[in-house]
């Protein structure tokens, strides 16, 4: 499990991505690792970790959140939060708190 | 080289604990650790398999103690010193050695903001057809070796179905250790998360891989 990250999209990662727990959890345990963002997935949902081996990047392209549908896109980008990129929160309309 | 840091799927390292407003850095000399890596990496010395691995070469306890940046220090001071750009005693001093001669191009203030922002690009051309097709069944091989490489144990011997192909990339495993490119397929490789970890994981997760072509066999 490696550590690799956009940086060009998101910046440098934070500590805990770069951390023991996170690393070798987020394969074996994802569901476990999501809970302690708070992130409960339902069973019928199906969960796919990206373990970046390569130069290739990957980050999560958000789930728009109901009640958002009005919105512009000026105001959903205000939204999107880098854990949400990272795949450990979902995009709420509470907006950006990290 | 099956070490600590092919860590995916240990258990006993704790929970996952996120820092609310977490700074850039935390130490200023974090940062400076950031800059000697990427003002060294432009004198061509090494190339980003090769750093890896001088990582990975971290004793496997103090890997485990070294926050991040540590680990970053202690691989550029062993590529400084392999490549010749620093000796050990040069090191120990904090001084040139007299008579020294480091004819290497600086890198100015003027240059900075090109060569950071420019990622490398990994994929080459090649003549040759991808070995394996999107939908093929493929088994991860089951293979040890004692350098650089980037098979994760946890996948080895499994069987996964390629996901997507990303063209011919440079080979770690080999460049790594300056033996070449080597460049060849680069597959997206799906592993359902109970071939991996047994029938206890849920049944519809999964896990993707980049794996290079060859890492992969047919079934």
């Amino acid at each position: 499990m490696c550590s690799c990250y956009p940086w060009p999209v998101l910046g440098l990662p934070p500590v805990w991505y770069k951390s023991a727990p996170y690393r070798s959890r987020a394969v074996i345990d994802p569901r476990g690792v999501l809970r302690e963002f708070g992130l409960e997935i339902s069973e019928d949902v199906e969960i796919r970790v990206w373990d970046s081996t390569s130069e290739m990047r990957y980050l999560v392209l958000p789930e728009r959140p109901a009640g958002s549908e009005q919105m512009s896109e000026d105001e959903l980008v205000a939204l999107v939060t880098r854990d949400a990129m990272i795949g450990t929160a979902k995009v709420t309309l509470a907006g950006a708190s990290r | 080289m099956n070490g600590v840091h092919d860590m995916g799927g240990m258990h006993g390292m704790g929970p996952v604990t996120p820092e609310a407003n977490e700074p850039v850095f935390h130490e200023p000399w974090e940062g400076r650790v950031l800059a000697l890596n990427r003002a060294t990496a432009v004198l061509g010395k090494w190339n980003i398999d090769a750093s890896r691995h001088s990582i990975e070469r971290i004793r496997p306890a103090d890997y485990l103690r070294m926050s991040y940046y540590e680990k970053w220090l202690a691989g550029l001071v062993t590529r400084l010193e392999e490549s010749g750009l620093v000796t050990s005693a040069e090191l120990q001093s904090g001084r040139p050695a007299p008579g020294a001669t480091k004819a290497i191009p600086l890198l100015t203030a003027g240059e900075v903001a090109a060569t950071t922002a420019e990622r490398g690009w990994f994929e080459r051309p090649v003549n040759t057809p991808p070995r394996f097709a999107v939908g093929q069944r493929v088994r991860a091989k089951k293979i040890n070796p004692t350098g650089h490489t980037r098979l994760p144990r946890y996948a080895r011997g499994n069987i996964g179905v390629v996901d997507r192909i990303h063209g011919a990339h440079v080979f770690p495993d080999s460049n790594a250790h300056f033996r070449g490119e080597n460049p060849q397929p680069l597959y997206s490789v799906r592993f359902a998360a109970r071939e991996l970890w047994g029938e206890a994981a849920p049944p519809r997760d999964a896990v993707y891989i980049d794996l290079w072509e060859e890492y992969l066999e047919p079934t």
